[in-house]
Formats: C-alpha cells, structure tokens, sequence
C-alpha cells in the first residue's frame, strides 16, 4: 500500500513540476509546446538554457 | 585555441545541411528559402577536423560526446543576399560577422546559380575576416554538364574555393581542413578591386576620409566605405561622422552618380554584377545545347497557369486522403487497440499488486486514460507530416508560395506569407518566426495575426477523435474543410484588416524557385523522429499534466473531500461559471466548456480532457457515446470543432506572437479577436445549421 501511494505522490509532484515549467517556458515564448521543438528553424534551445 | 566559424550564404544554398553534416546537429532543413531565421551554434564533429583519418559519410549522432572537438564552434547565419541590412535576417547574419567577429567566415555557394551567389561573397571577402568559399551541389553542376575551373575562380575571388556536396558529405574533411588554416594563420581574403574609373576614385576618397573612424569601432575601412556609398545609414550612424565629413561624402556621391548616371546603391551592385561577370565567363564553362533541367520540365505541368491551382489542390485533397482516408483509419484503429490492450494490462497489474483506489484511479482514469487518448493519434501525426515534409523536401512547398503571390498581394500580404502560413500547420510557434523573413513591420504583423488560423499538428487529435465519433463517413471531407476554412477565415481576416488596420500594398515579393529534388530519407526520417518524439514527449510531460490536473479538479471538492457529482466538484464549480458562454453554440456542458480552457495550455489537451472526463477507455464505443452525451447532435459537434479551430493560440504561440510582433498590445488584440471571431462563427454554425438539420 505505501509504496502505491508513494508512486501516487510522485507522479503529482512531477505533474505539478512539468506545469510550471510549461508556464514559465510558454511565458518566454520558447517551444516548450512546439511539436517542432527539436528540429524547428527558431532558436528554442538558447531559450531554453542552451541544453 | 577555441575557434568560431560562420556559415554564411544565400537563402536555401544548404547553409543547414552543411552544419548538420559538419556537427552532427538535427536542425529542420527545407528545400525552400527562410527556413533558418536564428543563428544556431554547433560543436564541430572531430573526424571534420583533420585529426582523425575517417573518411566518408559523417558518423552522426554515434560516440557524439567522444566525436566532438570543442576546439571549434560552428555559427550557422540566416540565409542572406547581401550585407544591406533589409530583413532582420540580414541584420542577425551581419551583425554576427562585423560585431561578434568569427575566426574565419564560411561562406556557403550555390554551384548552379553562381552569380547570384558570389554577389554576397564580393561583401563578405570585404570584412577583413578569413574566408573560405564552399561551393555546393557540385553534384548537380556536373549532372547539368557544365564544368567549373574552381582554382581559376579561387584566384579571381581571391579566396580558397573548395567544391562540395552537403547532401552526401563530399568534399567536407577539405572545406574543415581549409578554413581551419585560415582561422589558424589568419589568412585574410585578397584585395579585389571590383570598381573602376569614378566609382574607384569616389570609394577610395570615401575610405580615406573615414578610414580611422572605421578602424577604432573594429570595422575594415573598405566594407564601410562600401557601405557608406550605398547609403547605409547603420553604418552611418555606428562611424559618429561629423558634419564636415558627412557634407564631403554627400558631394562626393552627389557627383559620382550624376557621373555614372544612377542611383548610390545601384553604381555599387552594378560594379559588382559587371565584375563577376567576367570571372564567371572566365571559370565556367556552361554545356553546349544543354537539354532542359528536370525542374523546368516538371514545371513546365505543376505551374501552368490553368493547372497549377488544381494540381495544388488535388495534392493536399490526396495528403488528406492518404491521412484520413481508409488507410489511415486502418493504421490509427490498429495502434488504438494495442493502447488499450497496453492500458487494460497496467490496470490489472495495479489491481493484483494491490494498490491504493485513489492512486489506481489517479494512474488508470486520469494519467493512462488521458495520455493514452492522445497517443493513439501519433501514426496520424506521422502519417500526416511524412507526406508534408515529401511535398516540402521536393520543393513543391516552395512553388506552392510562389503560387498563391498573386491572390495574396489582392488581400494586400504577398507570396512570402503564405511561408509561415504553410510552416503554421506544423505548429504556430516556429511559424510565427518564420515571419521574421518578411522586409516590413507591416508585412511581418500582418502575417503573424493570420497565421494561427492555420490548423496546427496539435490540433489533429481533435478534429480525429471528433470525425470518428461524429462523422466516421465524411472523415476526409470535414478534414479538408477544416483546414480549408481555417484558410478561408484568414482570407476574410486579411480582407477586413486591410481596409482597417493594414492600409497600403505589401512589399515586393522576389523567391529564388529552387529545385526540385528527390527527397532524401536521411531527412525525410529526421523529420518524422522529430515529429515522433517531440509528440511522445509532449504526451508523457504537458498532457500528463494537464490531465492529473484535471482527474484531480473533477474527482475533488473545494474541501478537498471525494466527489459524489461531477456538480460538486472543483471541476463542475467552475465550469459552471464558463459553460454558459458556449451554450448558445450548442456545448453549453461543464466538459466541453474545461476542454476548451485547457486546450489553451496545449491544444491536445482537448483530447486528454475529454477523455478523463468521460471515464471510459481509450478509443472504445463507451467513449464515443460520451461524446454524444457531451454533444449532444453532430451540428454541436460541428460547431465545437469550428471553435476549436479559430480561437486563441496556445499560450506558447501568444508568447512568440507577442515577441515577434514587438507589442503585448497587439497580440493581446489580436488572440482576443481571434477567440471572439470563433465564437461567433460558431455561433453560425450551430444557429444557422440548426435551420437545416432537425
């Protein structure tokens, strides 16, 4: 029961991570939400950190 | 040492090919010019560097980490004519060079139209900074029959010229080898004296006179005085001239152009035009009675001016047809069904593992229901941009512009529009930049207001989810006049904005036609993983979200206790507030009224949304019932979908909107525009159908 509830937390947490990430990112105008993210003619990945 | 390298050339000459050859970089090539409008930077592969003896095609993406050399960084520049600053394309290609100042300059040329492609090269050899001249699409050259005496041009430009091909990696390990001497020993192009007579006295006056001005803010007094003579006031401006000086300059252009008989910029490009015409004739040599190209055949039928609208029609009827049709109905249903067989194992597993009811619900009725709604679209998504990028690698996409020039320029854009249009049914972000291209202010907001009209990628899963719950018979038909009516409102739109808000003539629109080629699957495959990734990767991080969000607003309370009516919900609370808005279009339900909210953070959340809400399982009958329950008649339906596709952007496309237009004023107009002009066709769609179908 406590490790179902512990994966329950967990994937929470994540969403809640990955929303204001979304936010913070779509904010900026950056491809966060861009399905041509990787191979799009705009710069996403300077704006994103330069990952 | 660390070392900088500019890739610099004209529009669709290859610059992206190359730097994905030279750094083993997966950046979205187009056979049609403007694909690139940022720079983009790279580490140069080690085997290009001439330290290891591998020869042959680049080994991408293997041992990357092992591979790269970060002795040298490799700067890849929007596609420029000249280094006039007309487009901000030209603004980012320049500054880059004259401010940020590179090791060496590689200046990447079309083989097969080289005139046009040396004009650049002439400014480029002007900056003082090492240049090396890669002339690409040799392959093409030698298929015409024509031949190139590459060290006589070398010799004529001043520069090494090394001949390459960037589609097959030929004659790259040279070009690396050659540009790194030049940065290395910092061998500076030859002095070229491209003028004659006044032109060469009133430069060489111009150039005296600014020389130490030119040299205290790092720039090469030739390239200013050049620039100068053609008048451009950034140059201008950056030199902090006097009065005096600028008077002496004045009278000097004032009387080399009533000398020479035109206008500053023109004495200048006709000096350059008049030179390079002579080191063309004396380094190619063209095929004597040189048949037809293949693309002047082919467009001889895709462009004629009866057929050439038809065939453009029936190419995207025949994209949708292959999409929608049977076939990828059959491949949709097939994936469907091994989601649900997959989310019904995970559902066991956690039953027999034990595991907690909210946590079983959390993972099974919110996060597997919603993302599994969503995936099951992804062969579609494939499907759908495998035959797009054919059509854009062929350089049909590119005639296809050039086609809609004229009926553009009647709604007051031009052809270069109808570029992000295009770009925009992949998704509105990098359309919106593709914008950039455009010479005008006017042009480029004007563009950017139209362009979420088009139907974006992730807007297929609903109009998919919605044609197999609604219209199973009809799928191809009601696809193409989505896409078709998103295309339609934005001629209305650019109708109604040219008499109010967009006065006046668009810019002249000049594109290069390039040709056309068979599309290569190294590309074509590079597209569709991207494609494919960044669609799964979007379901597992935003959709998840968007869906635990939602599984948790509709399973709660505002007093965080469980549920017993969707009413009672946080949900239910607040879609109370909102469905009202939409009830006059015939969706007036809590759920339809959320799904719209959240297909404001991303567009597939519509799907994922519906999916939660309904409780049943991906793609099942129960599924589509709830839709039915949740729209009531197919005229809702209908008017739901016309909503969907007009209202506001996602919130990343309103960012970029609001960045690329340079105002929140604006863009805030705009998407609110926007959302008010959905409601009301749809409004017209529900009221006005509702006279005709009982």
């Amino acid at each position: 029961m406590n490790w179902s509830i512990l994966l329950g937390v967990a994937v929470i947490a994540y969403a809640a991570w990955i929303l204001v990430r979304h936010i913070r990112r779509s904010a900026k105008g950056d491809c966060a939400a861009c399905p041509y993210c990787s191979g799009c003619g705009g710069d996403c990945k300077k704006h994103e950190g330069g990952k | 040492m660390q070392y900088v390298f500019a890739l610099a050339g004209n529009q669709n000459s290859g610059k992206t090919t190359l730097f994905n050859r030279l750094t083993g970089s997966n950046q979205h090539v187009g056979n049609w010019p403007g694909v690139t409008v940022e720079q983009k930077t790279g580490t140069l592969l080690h085997h290009h560097h001439g330290k290891s003896a591998h020869v042959g095609p680049p080994m991408l993406r293997r041992n990357r980490e092992a591979e790269e050399n970060n002795d040298v960084q490799l700067v890849d520049l929007p596609g420029i004519y000249s280094l006039s600053p007309y487009t901000m394309e030209e603004v980012v290609s320049r500054d880059f060079i004259t401010l940020q100042k590179p090791n060496a300059v590689i200046n990447i040329v079309d083989a097969t139209n080289l005139e046009r492609n040396l004009y650049l090269t002439l400014q480029l050899a002007e900056l003082e900074t090492p240049l090396v001249v890669a002339l690409n699409m040799m392959d093409e050259v030698n298929k015409q029959g024509d031949a190139i005496d590459v060290n006589s041009l070398s010799e004529a430009l001043g520069v090494p010229v090394v001949p390459i091909c960037a589609r097959n990696g030929d004659g790259l390990d040279e070009l690396v080898r050659q540009s790194m001497m030049a940065a290395e020993k910092h061998i500076l192009p030859g002095k070229l004296d491209i003028c004659s007579g006044d032109t060469h006295e009133a430069l060489h006056a111009i150039i005296h006179l600014i020389e130490d001005k030119a040299r205290a803010k790092g720039l090469s007094p030739r390239y200013a005085g050049t620039k100068l003579l053609e008048g451009d006031e950034k140059i201008e401006r950056l030199l902090e001239l006097d009065e005096g000086t600028l008077h002496i300059i004045g009278e000097i252009i004032a009387r080399l152009e009533k000398q020479a008989g035109m206008e500053r910029a023109a004495i200048m490009a006709d000096a350059r035009y008049t030179f390079l015409d002579g080191v063309i004739k004396k380094c190619v040599v063209k095929a004597q009675n040189a048949p037809e190209s293949p693309s002047a055949r082919i467009d001889r039928v895709l462009m004629h001016r009866a057929l050439a609208f038809p065939i453009f029609l029936l190419m995207m009827l025949l994209v949708f047809f292959i999409t929608f049709g049977p076939f990828g109905t059959w491949i949709a249903d097939g994936f469907a069904a091994l989601i649900k067989q997959g989310i019904s194992l995970i559902d066991r597993g956690l039953t027999a593992a034990n595991t907690a009811p909210w946590v079983q619900a959390l993972l099974v009725d919110g996060v597997l229901a919603g993302v599994g709604a969503v995936l099951e679209f992804l062969p579609t998504i494939v499907l759908l941009f495998l035959l797009l990028s054919i059509l854009e690698d062929s350089g049909y996409m590119a005639r296809a512009a050039f086609l809609m020039d004229k009926p553009m320029r009647k709604l007051g854009l031009n052809g270069r529009s109808f570029i992000p249009m295009i770009m925009g049914f992949g998704c509105t972000v990098p359309a919106v930049m593709g914008a950039r291209s455009m010479q005008s202010q006017r042009d480029r907001r004007f563009t950017i207001m139209l362009t979420p009209f088009m139907s974006c990628g992730a807007k297929v899963p609903i109009y998919a989810l919605f044609t197999r719950a609604f219209f199973p018979e009809q799928g191809v038909l009601v696809m193409c006049c989505l896409y078709l009516g998103g295309m339609l409102m934005a001629v209305i739109s650019a109708s109604v904005l040219k008499k109010t808000v967009f006065h006046g003539d668009a810019a002249p629109f000049i594109m290069e036609l390039p040709a056309y080629r068979l599309p290569t699957l190294a590309n074509v495959g590079r597209q569709l993983w991207d494609k494919a990734k960044d669609f799964l990767q979007r379901a597992f991080t935003i959709i998840l979200a968007a869906t635990v969000v939602v599984w948790f607003l509709q399973t709660y309370t505002f007093r965080l206790t469980l549920a017993d009516t969707m009413e009672e919900s946080m949900l239910g609370v607040i879609g109370g507030f909102i469905a009202p808005v939409f009830r006059p279009l015939g969706f007036g339900s809590v759920s339809a009224a959320t799904a719209v909210i959240t297909g404001v953070i991303a567009k597939e959340s519509v799907v994922s949304t519906l999916a939660v809400l309904s409780g049943t399982e991906v793609g099942s009958s129960q599924m589509m019932a709830a839709l039915h329950g949740i729209f009531p008649s197919n005229l809702a339906a209908a008017s739901f979908l016309t909503f969907v596709l007009l209202y506001m952007p996602c919130v990343a496309a309103f960012a970029a909107m609001r960045r690329e237009m340079q105002g929140r004023g604006i863009a805030l107009a705009s998407v609110c525009c926007q959302t008010a002009l959905a409601w009301l066709t749809a409004l017209l769609v529900y009221q006005i159908g509702g006279l005709f179908v009982f």
